[in-house]
Formats: C-alpha cells, structure tokens, sequence
C-alpha cells in the first residue's frame, strides 16, 4: 500500500511537467511549420501574378504572424514585421479600392509617378464623417447645403442620415471637403489628403469642380498685401478644370469632394477589403 | 529937414511891408482820410468747397459761391492848409481844414473774398459724373464714386474738378488723412484696441439681385466687449469676384457695446456667372491689432 502511495505521488508531480514539456515540443513545432509557411507565402508572394492571390498571401502570412507572435522572441517578431512590410512594394497595385467608409480611390499613373484618386465622396460617406464627428448642425450648414445633399438631421438621435447614399456629396465648401479628409486619414490611420491644385488639372475633366490642398497664391502685389492686411486668405478651388482662389467657405454647386492617397495606403486598403471579404 | 524927417521914416515904413507879407508861407496837404471812392470793381466769382465728413453714411462735399472782387478805389482826405514863418518852415504851423473842400488819391487796387451764397440746388459735374447740391449747398457722394476711388489703399490724395455751368469750376483735393479726420479714424491715437469680440453683421437692402442693379450691402458692427474699446477699425470685403472685392467699410472707435452701421453700394455687373446662385465675400477688419473676428456674407444673384 505504502509503496502503491509513493509511485502515485511521484506519478501525480511529475504528470504535469511531462504536459508541460509535451505542449513545449508541440507548440515550438507549430512555430516552425508556422515559419516555414510565412516564408514560402512571402516567396510565393514575389512569384504570383495573380493579384488577388498576392494579397491573400500577405494577409496569410499576416494572420499566421499574429497567431504566433506572442510565442516568437521579440527580436524575430521584428524581423518579421520588416518582412512583411518588404513585402508590400511587391504587391501590384490594384486598379480601385474601396476604404471601408466607402470611398473608392483609382490608381492612376502620370509623369512617372503613380497615385490613388478618388471618386467623388458620397452623401453615405459624408454622413458617416458627421456622425462620427458628431458635428453639430449649425455648423453643417455652413459648408454643405443639407437640402441639395438630400442629408436629414433627427434632432432625438442627433445622427444624419442621407436618403440617398451612394450619389455624390455636392456644393462642398473647402472647410467640408479637409474635415471630411482628416477624418478618414484618422480614422483608416493612412493619409488621404485633398489633391494639390497641380495634380488635379492634369488628372480631372474640364468638368472637375473640387477642392485643392493648395493654398491660393494671388498674382496682384497689391490685392495680395490688402487680404494680408484684412488678414483674409484664399483656398484654390479647381472650378471645371480651372484653379480659382476662393474663400474656405464658399459653396459651387458643382464643388466635390475629391481625395487622393499613396500606393501603400490603397495597398493597405484593399488588404482590408480582402480582408472584410474572407 | 525937420520936415522931411517924419516924411522919410513914413516911406521907409511903407518900404518893409513886403518884407513882413514875405515871411509867412501856406502850404495845402492831406489831412485825415474821409472815404474811399469806389473807382471800378472786378468781380471773378468763383465755387469753393470743403469736404465736410459724412452726410447719410456717405462723404459730403460743402459749396459755396465765392467773388473775388478787385476792387480799383481812391481814398479822399480833408483839405488841410498850413501856414508857416518863412524862416520856420519846421515848425506846426496854423493849420486849418479848408470846409467843403475835399483832395483825392491815387486808384489803389486791392482784392477782396466775398461769400456769395451758398451753391444750392445745383447741378454739377465731376469725374464725368453728375451730381446735385442739396438746398444747404452740400452734394453727397451718394453713388460713392469718390469714395470708390479710396478703395485703392495707394491712394491718399484724389484731385477733381466740379463744374458747374452757371458758376464756373472749383478743384477739390481730398487726402485719405483728412477723410480719416473726418470719420475719427485717428492714428494718433495711441491706446490699444481690442477687438476680439466685435461682432458683425451684413444686410443686404434687396433679397436677390439681377445684373446692372445697385446692392447696397450694410454691416452693423458691436463691440460686444463691456470693457475694453476698439479703434481706429476699418473693414475691407473680400471675394473672389471683383465687384464685392476690396470695398472699404471705415467704422472708427468703437467703446464698449457701442454698434455702428456702414454701408457700401455695389453694382452688380453684366458678366454674372450663369451656374452661380450665391457668391460669397468676407469682410476683415484692421484696427493695427491683431486676432479680430471676420464677417462671412453670401449674395443671392437673381435667375434670369
């Protein structure tokens, strides 16, 4: 009996430390295989001219980064990051791409140098911005005309609405147009920023009307020294295809919202967009 | 010989009676001036004007018609005669003023201003415009057309002619610091202005406008401090489009909740932009301080 006791004391302590050195040799296996396959994804990844099948395999890899992290010393976590971000320059960039506020960014090439630009910001969009920002009414008013925009306020949820989401947000002024913009670069964490004056000739229609980044520079010495006096500055509004400076607050009715953002913001994008999909 | 003594002393007396007529002389001289004789008179009349501030919130011009008068005139004087001893010719004399009788001088010339009246319910012409003296001789510059040409902050001295048909021309200097005098825009003044809670407001006389209407656009500004006063505050519009741009709003001290209303006519032009509904300006203000709040305007523009 005593001797049945012992061997069951021993067996008792030392049941533990075999699980805990069997899950031991379990887990550092599956952060082998784990590495292995983050290093082929990445591989593959070069390889594939499937874009689709590109940014699955970032996302892959990403995911099964994620899964291992916590087990991966701190060092080689890092080096996996900087792994993954080499990757992204190697991901074609795709033709559209949708934020997840809905706001559909264009690749668009010109001069050597490729950008996103986006399709007119939506009412659906725009409302989005107002609630999140929970801007107050009175101050809507003054830089988007609610009526044309077909926008709805209810004054018990005190949240906007648009009865039609998907058209276009019109007769912006420039104070709408940068809210909307640095909401969404806070929001998604990527810079989406209104175009320069410059760029938005050479890539919009004698018909673009929209807000530029671009502060207005007057030619007139004089009228140029008088606003500086009364301490009044310009915006350039690219008016059908022309740059005309204008004040922060005025409202065309043809003024869009018009965004633009970098390759690896809309990368960054349609990850996600692969993402919601899966 | 005892005889003819008496008669020798008897022609030697009557010898030395002229000798004692001889002695004595009088002389004729002007005495005190009596009048003056009015010869000829020159008249050159003439339109002066004086800028005299603000009439009904617009600059305001004072005429009067003036004659300067050459006048050709002599004075006339008593008749004095003097008669002195020969042989004292420095002495006073007796004088005595001859009555009745008078001695001229010479025509003199001299000028002389004389105010006329008043310019009063005329027409005038200036800068090739048309304008109207009202009954107390002001013409107010109710178009702002010499107002507008201050709108120009290069300009400080603005020289024009007004011309009258019946009165002849008058030259009128008007300079920025003599404007600002008027309108108590001092920069003299030393004292700090605080403009930080001026509160403005813009008005428009008509809802909507057509292209060749005159919109007269009022601000009302409120120092709505209960402390500190502004100064010296003059507004400026601004906008994109050129007949609401630059147009000078000069308001002057403000004290504590102490409002003021200016107001600016505007014409607006042929060329209006078909697709636009509302244009928008902004008015800024200068009161040599800085952090001031600015006025945001719309305009609403008619459909043809």
């Amino acid at each position: 009996m005593r001797h049945f006791l012992a061997v069951m004391t021993v067996f008792l302590c030392l049941l533990p430390m075999v699980a805990g050195a069997q899950a031991q040799f379990s887990g550092d296996s599956d952060t082998g295989e784990s590495i292995i396959l983050m290093k082929n994804l990445l591989k593959d990844l070069r390889r594939t001219a499937d874009i689709d099948q590109q940014y699955s395999m970032l996302l892959r890899t990403r995911e099964t980064l994620d899964e291992i992290a916590a087990r991966l010393p701190r060092r080689e976590r890092g080096v996996w990051e900087r792994r993954l971000q080499a990757a992204i320059p190697h991901l074609h960039e795709p033709t559209a791409v949708h934020t997840p506020n809905g706001v559909t960014f264009n690749f668009m090439e010109i001069r050597g140098k490729s950008f996103y630009w986006s399709d007119p910001v939506t009412a659906g969009s725009f409302v989005e911005y107002l609630n999140s920002n929970r801007v107050p009414q009175a101050a809507v008013e003054t830089s988007v005309d609610l009526t044309d925009n077909s926008i709805d306020y209810d004054n018990e949820t005190r949240k906007y609405t648009a009865r039609r989401p998907a058209t276009a947000l019109k007769a912006v002024s420039y104070t709408a147009a940068a809210g909307f913009a640095k909401w969404l670069t806070r929001r998604q964490k990527q810079l989406c920023s209104l175009p320069g004056a410059g760029f938005v000739r050479l890539v919009g229609s004698e018909a673009t009307t929209c807000w530029s980044s671009s502060k207005w520079k007057e030619d007139d010495p004089l009228r140029r020294e008088n606003m500086r006096m009364f301490g009044v500055a310009f915006r350039t509004l690219v008016y059908r295809g022309e740059p005309v400076g204008e004040l922060s607050e005025a409202r065309y009715p043809d003024a869009e919202i018009r965004l633009i953002t970098s390759i690896k913001s809309a990368k960054y994008f349609y990850l996600k967009q692969l993402q919601e999909l899966q | 010989m005892r005889r003819s003594l008496p008669i020798f002393i008897l022609v030697s007396s009557l010898g030395m009676v002229p000798a004692i007529w001889v002695a004595s002389r009088t002389d004729i001289y002007r005495g005190d001036p009596l009048d003056k004789e009015r010869v000829a008179t020159e008249s050159n009349p003439f339109i002066a004007a004086e800028f005299i501030g603000l009439r009904e919130g617009n600059l305001a011009f004072l005429f009067r018609r003036m004659d300067l008068q050459v006048i050709r005139e002599r004075s006339i004087y008593q008749k004095v005669m003097v008669t002195r001893e020969d042989d004292d010719m420095q002495s006073p004399g007796i004088r005595i003023v001859v009555p009745g009788e008078t001695l001229e001088g010479p025509v003199e010339l001299r000028q002389e201003l004389v105010e006329v009246g008043l310019l009063a319910g005329a027409s005038v012409q200036f800068d090739g415009m048309s304008g109207r003296t009202n009954r107390d001789g002001v013409l107010i510059d109710s178009d702002q057309m010499i107002l507008a040409i201050f709108d120009n902050l290069k300009v400080n001295r603005h020289t024009f002619t007004i011309t009258n048909l019946r009165h002849g021309n008058c030259e009128i200097e008007l300079t920025r610091l003599k404007m600002y005098e008027k309108l108590d825009i001092n920069y003299d003044e030393t004292r700090s202005s605080h403009a930080d809670q001026l509160v403005g407001e813009v008005e428009w006389d008509r809802s909507s406008y057509r292209a060749g209407d005159v919109a007269v656009l009022s601000l009302k500004v409120t120092n709505g401090s209960e402390a500190d006063g502004i100064y010296r505050l003059l507004g400026r519009t601004v906008s994109r489009w050129p007949w609401l741009d630059g147009k000078m709003l000069y308001i002057g001290d403000l004290e504590p909740a102490e409002s003021r209303v200016v107001s600016r006519r505007l014409v607006v032009p042929d060329d209006l932009p078909a697709d636009l509904a509302v244009l928008h300006l902004r008015i800024g203000f200068n009161d040599l301080d800085l952090g001031k709040p600015q006025v945001r305007a719309t305009v609403r523009l008619d459909a043809e």
